[in-house]
């Protein structure tokens, strides 16, 4: 599902965001990529979105491989990958439901679909009563479900989150993670860059750790003990 | 790009066009300025022809003959004259003709002071041509052709007035060429602020946009109705003031000058009209794409 093959990525000043990192998860895996700011994280996640062009190496997500992916190509590989970031991120011109309809619209899914689709995601987030709300009116907690929703509301094949509990408490953060886990279980390959150690350890997942731009551990799932 | 997509793009530009009111209202009045000044500068282009022309059937260039040249030759002459495509038509006064009109002309009432010349014509040899142009401008090549015609004696050129409204509808329409690309170069460096304005103020939503899947045609369509709307109500504006103005002004020239009346022979307001619409839509038009593309390919990578 997603495979990096001896990927780098040097900035301007020969500032080295990552250092021929190799990384495979498989279609459903559920995986935590940690480590210090500076280390690499969020180029990986800019690499993975081709926000970002790798200065080496190949990268394959969801079958197509990003180096290769023209501009006009990138909008539709984009339509398979959800992403959730640590700032939500929600238009506060509009409600709880035009933020998710909006990413429907943008596909151009049919209006009788909007609806239902993102009724369900409501549902799934559990915010139906708040539909009408406005994001400003809504806890960080529920602003991050709201973003949530909207990013699994395409159904895409693979979740990335970028530190999506870096804003919250830790009652909240695990309500958030639980429901990025619901996504997991319901077959969405997941990755997660995230500081938050304790849920690392709490969800026993696959935990890739990062350092200096290179992947420096790999524990399978239920193997973490990550000391800071 | 199905309906309720393309529902979504125009409600999504008409709001940009209000979020940015102040810039768009700045837009709009530059573009309508521009197109007004467009307007009156077609306006005088299109009557000072049109004034032209009518001079140009007021006015002609005469032709005189060599004295004796026969009746066959100068008939022989007449067919050459009407051949040629400058010309539009041409009329004969005989030399008795030319005598009443003198007469008439210049002793009036007191027309028995011409008494003395009853049997002995002083205008003899004065049977002439009188040539109608078809096309003023073209007034020197026609002269210089009759000039070299065998028993004409003498072409008198018609009065300046016909050059002159030539080269004053010449010079009025470099000035306002001038002004126009001026005009339109200022509109479209403020329509393309203006959506570069929408873009700034939708940056969060364009990156959320792009990250969900949307196409550039869809992140950009908004900008373009943005631009067009901005355009077309730029041209809109200006032709309904111009539409009023125009037959304000006719109506005032020709009843307070009523003077002026055989002089001055104004365009009806629906000839102008005709081409002025059609060609100012567009303007407006090309101004709100041509902005809408500058904008958004400065931020292409939003």
């Amino acid at each position: 599902m997603i495979i990096m093959e001896n990927v780098s990525k040097t900035y301007a000043k020969d500032i080295v965001g990552i250092s021929n990192v190799n990384l495979h998860v498989k279609k459903g895996e559920f995986v935590f990529v940690v480590g210090k700011s500076g280390s690499g994280k969020s180029t990986l996640m800019k690499l993975l979105l081709k926000e970002l062009e790798p200065t080496g190496g190949r990268i394959v997500v969801n079958g197509n491989v990003m180096n290769e992916v023209k501009r006009r190509q990138l909008p539709f590989v984009r339509r398979h990958i959800g992403v959730v970031f640590q700032d939500f991120r929600l238009l506060e011109d509009r409600s709880v439901y035009d933020n998710i309809a909006f990413a429907q619209k943008v596909i151009e899914t049919p209006a009788k679909d909007i609806k239902k689709n993102v009724l369900k995601m409501l549902s799934m987030v559990g915010l139906l009563d708040k539909y009408k709300a406005n994001p400003k009116e809504l806890s960080g907690g529920e602003q991050q479900r709201v973003a949530i929703a909207r990013a699994l509301v395409n159904e895409p094949d693979v979740l990335l989150c970028d530190e999506p509990t870096g804003n919250l408490d830790v009652v909240t953060s695990e309500e958030i993670m639980k429901l990025i886990e619901l996504a997991n279980k319901q077959g969405t390959t997941v990755l997660v860059v995230t500081h938050n150690l304790d849920i690392v350890q709490q969800m026993k997942q696959r935990t890739i750790t990062m350092s200096e731009g290179k992947i420096i551990s790999d524990m399978a799932k239920g193997g973490f003990g990550y000391e800071d | 790009m199905k309906i309720s997509t393309a529902g979504y793009q125009l409600k999504q530009g008409f709001k940009n066009i209000h979020r940015n009111r102040l810039f768009s209202i700045a837009s709009i009045a530059t573009i309508a300025a521009c197109i007004f000044l467009f307007g009156v500068f077609y306006s005088i282009a299109a009557n000072s022809q049109h004034m032209i022309r009518e001079a140009g059937n007021k006015v002609a260039v005469t032709v005189f003959f060599d004295e004796g040249t026969s009746d066959a030759r100068i008939d022989a002459i007449g067919e050459e004259i009407k051949l040629r495509e400058e010309v539009d038509h041409i009329e004969f006064t005989t030399a008795e003709e030319a005598w009443e009109n003198f007469k008439s002309q210049y002793f009036g009432e007191y027309e028995y002071l011409a008494e003395g010349f009853k049997d002995d014509n002083p205008l003899a040899n004065s049977a002439s041509y009188s040539v109608y142009l078809a096309d003023t401008s073209k007034q020197d090549t026609l002269v210089s052709y009759l000039e070299g015609i065998e028993n004409v004696r003498q072409v008198n050129r018609s009065a300046e007035v016909a050059r002159n409204i030539s080269t004053a509808a010449r010079l009025a329409g470099y000035v306002s060429i001038a002004v126009i690309i001026i005009l339109l170069a200022v509109s479209i460096f403020l329509i393309t602020n203006t959506i570069v304005l929408g873009i700034t103020v939708r940056k969060d939503e364009i990156s959320i946009m792009k990250y969900v899947g949307a196409t550039d045609g869809f992140v950009n369509a908004p900008f373009f109705v943005e631009g067009i709307a901005i355009g077309v109500i730029g041209s809109i504006i200006p032709l309904i003031a111009l539409f009023f103005l125009y037959r304000q002004i006719i109506e005032f020239v020709m009843t307070r000058f009523s003077v002026l009346n055989n002089l001055l022979a104004f365009l009806p307001v629906m000839t102008v009209f005709r081409v002025l619409i059609p060609v100012s839509l567009i303007l407006g038009l090309a101004i709100g794409i041509l902005g809408s593309l500058f904008a958004l390919r400065k931020h292409e990578n939003v």
